[in-house]
């Protein structure tokens, strides 16, 4: 991976899980566990927002692919 | 002749029901539209390619065929034609069934069923695997009615993350598969899309037709995408329910599949920053403690070390104390410098030459005579 690129919820999961993993088994130095502890951190808030601040929309494609929203 | 409608509708019903042949009917058909009420009476359609009828079995006769019934059954039914004046429309009231065999349009679902069965088109390991976490769900259905409005409420409910992407079409009628085929592929083709849902409410096997579709079967065989069904009842099946990657049991269902439940996600994120805090302080403390140790012993060691170096001190002060020059002078010594020149022999004076003495209490001159 070369550069940082915004990463999917699913992604974020992924990682999340990853990292709590690899702090649970323990043999990590204080600094990388304090690193994954933070980062780990992160994730939980940005994973958190994006349920929480969720608005659902709805649309609806037309003919030629084109959206317009969805008269609910 | 001038008539009111209700004298029009009182004439029909008068002769019709009082011509003998047509109260001693045996009419064959096929069953649709069938409703179990709950009064135990039995409505249904009967019909054949090119027409149907209206049919009511009262409760009493219907016990003869109670559940066995369904919609496509091939039956012929012992009838008389009866007029309903109130609304103007003519029924037949059965007394008798006899079930002739499956109709025509479910011996035509069979008969695709094991073609594509056959051809592998329904195989598990064909199924795509429905995304836990979609950004887009396609929703082919009617855009009125109640199947959207349960699906986009329970997709506000569950993970009001992801977008819904309606494709409207028509769902109902033999002319609609094309119509759900085109719509279908406008999904197909948007990239966003990580899943599509095809769905209609409950109906009859007409109603339910469209997606008994050959080329709708195959488009859905071939979609990249996958593809969660939900057609009529939980007790209806029709071909895209074998072929699509899930089925759902309604509406409601297909849009649990898929979405996770974002309650029970925010639940298990709780946990884990618990736990990541617990986790973190546990290691924290573990080091504090390992710091305090290692204080306690690298002051120990320090106070040990200081303490072997006083004795050292000590036993040096001893041994420098023989070489004090105060010690020596209190004890009687002296010493005898000539120009800052210590004395050690006699011929380092010369006569008449002036020397200097220290001694305990502080120091004199003398002068070096002949003797």
């Amino acid at each position: 991976m070369a550069k940082k690129k915004e990463i999917g919820f699913d992604d974020k999961l992924k990682q999340l899980r990853l990292f709590v993993d690899q702090l649970q088994q323990g043999d990590l130095s204080l600094e990388e566990s304090m690193d994954l502890f933070n980062k780990s951190k992160g994730l939980i808030n940005e994973c958190r927002t994006y349920l929480k601040e969720a608005e659902l929309i709805v649309h609806s494609i037309n003919k030629d692919g084109s959206e317009q929203e969805f008269d609910i | 002749m001038e008539l009111s409608v209700s004298q029009l509708n009182d004439t029909i019903k008068l002769l019709l029901e009082s011509a003998t042949f047509l109260q001693e009917l045996t009419i064959v058909g096929e069953i649709s539209n069938l409703t179990k009420h709950s009064s135990g009476h039995f409505y249904f359609d009967l019909k054949d390619n090119d027409a149907q009828v209206k049919c009511v079995m009262f409760r009493s006769q219907a016990v003869t065929v109670s559940s066995s019934l369904t919609n496509g059954m091939q039956v012929k039914a012992k009838c008389g034609v009866k007029v309903y004046s109130p609304r103007g429309v003519y029924q037949l009231q059965v007394d008798s069934l006899k079930i002739d065999g499956l109709g025509d349009l479910y011996l035509r679902f069979l008969a695709l069923k094991d073609k594509l069965q056959n051809e592998g088109l329904f195989d598990q390991l064909a199924k795509k695997q429905i995304p836990q976490f979609p950004k887009t769900i396609g929703v082919v259905t009617s855009p009125t009615g109640a199947v959207i409005q349960d699906i986009i409420t329970t997709v506000r409910k569950r993970f009001p993350s992801a977008k819904i992407l309606v494709s409207p079409t028509q769902v109902q009628g033999f002319d609609a598969s094309p119509k759900i085929i085109d719509a279908f592929n406008m999904l197909q083709k948007n990239a966003e899309v990580d899943v599509i849902i095809i769905a209609r409410g409950g109906g009859s096997i007409e109603d339910l037709w469209p997606f008994n579709d050959e080329t709708l079967a195959r488009t859905v065989y071939k979609s990249k995408k996958p593809v969660v069904s939900a057609i009529g009842h939980e007790t209806d099946f029709t071909i895209l329910d074998f072929v699509s990657d899930k089925r759902a049991a309604t509406p409601t269902a297909a849009a649990e599949i898929c979405t996770p439940d974002s309650e029970a996600i925010l639940g298990w994120l709780k946990d884990q920053s618990v736990s990541l805090s617990k986790n973190i302080s546990n290691q924290l403390s573990f080091f504090e403690q390992l710091l305090d140790d290692y204080q306690t012993r690298t002051t120990q060691s320090v106070e040990y070390w200081l303490e072997s170096r006083n004795n050292i001190l000590d036993i040096l002060e001893a041994k420098l104390q023989v070489h004090d020059v105060n010690f020596m002078l209190d004890k009687g010594y002296s010493i005898t410098t000539l120009d800052t020149v210590i004395i050690k022999k006699p011929d380092q004076v010369r006569v008449g030459e002036k020397v200097k003495t220290r001694v305990s209490g502080g120091e004199f001159y003398s002068v070096k005579t002949d003797g």
